[in-house]
């Protein structure tokens, strides 16, 4: 298990990565490969060449079991990608789980705030709890949906 | 009720039909107003990115899509209140396009399928009625 550690863990995620999971780490990881605004001038350098070394290494990773820690581009950035990778986590281990499946779950500070039928209700519910939070709403599915934007324009 | 669909002749050749749209955040009433172009293609409405710090929209989730090329791609998905004359559909999902240019609205089927729909290419004139207020009605 390879293990790559930066310069100030607590402000970094740490996840696990695993074979079965879905291409969604990918485009995660390829995002989330910045920095933090809270860093310094020099740090932001020293961690946007780290970023790029990273994504470097992402390549040769053996994949299975390998962790990674990373940083993040903005603070909304962090917030929301730091609630769509605890999704992430959470779909993985529950996928299969007959009490989610179908079912739309809201991560907020990235915990589980709640779960529904219907994510136009999950939004709602935050806003009322919350106001205008950062929160990451999403499908536990096996498929996933895509939608077309079809017309082209002049 | 019915409401009026416009036709624009000017931005566009052929002209491209429309309604005078209004955008909130979904949880509060300052509204932006915009032309909603009518857009049968969209599966779902699009607002133009600028709308999105105007209104401070926060976006909650992802949706694919794919464009008119096939190029598929993650957009940023908001709920946002949209008015038309006195009729507000709250939290209706949209995606923005990342293309700048982008300044109207795309209404797209998740609100379309809303409606009873009546155009007319020879006067340029059209009406629709909105059976729900709900998106979830749209199927």
């Amino acid at each position: 298990m390879t293990e790559y550690k930066w310069k100030k863990p607590q402000k970094r995620t740490l996840i696990q990565i695993r074979k079965d999971e879905p291409k969604q780490w990918l485009q995660d990881f390829s995002i989330l490969a910045f920095y933090d605004p809270d860093y310094s001038p020099s740090e932001i350098d020293q961690i946007k060449k780290m970023g790029t070394s990273v994504q470097t290494l992402w390549k040769d990773l053996p994949i299975e079991g390998s962790k990674i820690s990373f940083a993040f581009k903005t603070s909304h950035d962090f917030k929301i990608n730091k609630n769509r990778s605890a999704y992430n986590i959470f779909v993985n281990e529950n996928l299969h789980d007959p009490k989610f499946q179908e079912k739309y779950v809201v991560f907020v500070n990235g915990q589980l705030e709640d779960v529904a039928d219907n994510e136009v209700e999950l939004v709602k519910q935050v806003h009322e709890k919350y106001g205008n939070i950062d929160m990451y709403v999403g499908k536990v599915s096996l498929e996933k949906t895509k939608g077309m934007i079809e017309s082209p324009e002049r | 009720m019915s409401y009026e669909i416009k036709y624009d002749g000017f931005a566009e050749f052929p002209s491209f039909q429309y309604v005078g749209v209004q955008i909130s955040n979904a949880q509060n009433e300052h509204y932006i107003p915009q032309k909603g172009k009518i857009d049968t293609g969209a599966y779902m409405t699009v607002i133009p990115e600028y709308m999105v710090k105007l209104l401070n929209l926060k976006s909650p989730t992802i949706e694919e899509a794919g464009g008119f090329d096939s190029d598929v791609r993650e957009h940023d998905a908001y709920f946002v209140n949209v008015k038309i004359d006195d009729l507000v559909y709250p939290y209706v999902k949209v995606i923005t396009q990342s293309d700048k240019r982008r300044q109207n609205v795309l209404v797209g089927r998740n609100l379309l399928n809303l409606w009873h729909m009546k155009l007319n290419g020879e006067t340029h004139k059209g009406e629709f009625t909105s059976f729900s207020q709900n998106p979830i009605d749209a199927t």
